[in-house]
């Protein structure tokens, strides 16, 4: 039995309403027959939900891809990665670039005032006007053409990445 | 005067010479060391100077061959490294937030942490903490999407709920 809507088991699939939304892996798909009308029966097998949805929320399979910054150490080169959940829940990781030693994202708001942390509240996720992706790379020497002040966004300390070559360029 | 052959190389100024001290003519006995000093730098120059020379002059060229390479290289990675980001995330980000509302919050397990995610407009951003890289998310919805046709009974991850039919079972 084929559901059309493309439900199946090990999937990766979003249910959200206005405010909230969860991502979760289905681990079984049912049919549900009643006298007027036929239903889909899944279910979810990982952690609570963030609420109980209520009637009329919207639930979906998702594409869905994760990139971060991974620092390897030693001599292998830092690098981001992109993991990606085509699925039976199995994260498939690959390069997206080498020698990327560290990605920051700042929030702008409305105010031109920044964030570098989530789990905001949804009263200041809708204030946010932009998003900013830094990328540091590590170089040998320093940029002397470079004036801008280093940012730090929610880093306590500058990372080492940038003044110091920690790990030699990947070369191809 | 230095010591050593006509039109050789001086490899350091005057006023840096310390073994090798401008010969000042005495006496024809203190002359004679002179000379034999000065037959023994010519040697010197023979075997070690110009062979010395030969060597700078073919390492200084490979070292500008290198430098010219090397920097024909980290062009090339630099030329590189954006296309590849592009290629690998344009697609993405093009059909980002497909489907989704424009903002909320949203927790995965699959998240780095598996902590709450902020989505906006199909990005989702969590944090890294003060040390660590923070994540970006690319989500968007990959079928038709369908509603819920009762309201989850609790939060229990062994919860059993329905969609309402958008097509009929085959």
């Amino acid at each position: 039995m084929v559901d059309p809507a493309g439900f199946q088991v090990g999937l990766i699939a979003i249910i959200f309403d206005s405010t909230n939304a969860d991502v979760f892996q289905v681990t079984e798909v049912q049919p549900r027959i009643t006298s007027s009308i036929t239903q889909r029966d899944i279910r979810h097998g990982q952690q609570e939900f963030q609420q109980a949805y209520g009637e009329g929320s919207t639930v979906s399979l998702i594409n869905y891809s994760g990139y971060y910054g991974r620092r390897n150490g030693g001599p292998v080169p830092p690098q981001v990665d992109a993991e990606n959940v085509p699925g039976d829940n199995v994260l498939i990781s690959e390069i997206v670039a080498d020698d990327i030693e560290d990605l920051q994202i700042r929030l702008v708001l409305d105010d031109g005032d920044g964030t570098g942390r989530s789990g905001i509240d949804n009263t200041t996720l809708a204030r946010v006007r932009q998003l900013r992706i830094y990328l540091a790379r590590p170089e040998s020497a320093s940029d002397p053409q470079w004036s801008e002040a280093p940012e730090l966004y929610n880093h306590t300390t500058l990372p080492g990445c940038v003044d110091i070559l920690h790990s030699p360029p990947r070369r191809y | 005067m230095l010591a050593g052959r006509r039109r050789a190389l001086a490899f350091r100024a005057l006023r840096d010479a310390k073994g090798e001290c401008p010969v000042i003519p005495r006496s024809r006995l203190m002359a004679g060391c002179t000379v034999l000093s000065r037959v023994y730098l010519d040697r010197n120059h023979d075997r070690v100077g110009h062979p010395r020379i030969a060597a700078e002059r073919s390492f200084t060229t490979f070292i500008s061959q290198q430098k010219a390479y090397v920097v024909q290289n980290a062009v090339a990675e630099m030329q590189q490294e954006p296309e590849r980001r592009n290629a690998v995330s344009g697609n993405g980000c093009a059909k980002r937030g497909y489907g989704l509302p424009p903002r909320s919050a949203m927790r995965s397990r699959h998240s780095v942490g598996g902590g709450t995610i902020s989505m906006i407009s199909g990005l989702g951003i969590s944090d890294g903490g003060t040390t660590g890289s923070d994540n970006l998310y690319i989500i968007y919805l990959s079928s038709t999407a369908t509603q819920i046709a009762d309201s989850m009974p609790n939060v229990s991850p062994r919860s059993r709920w329905w969609t309402r039919p958008v097509f009929r079972w085959d």
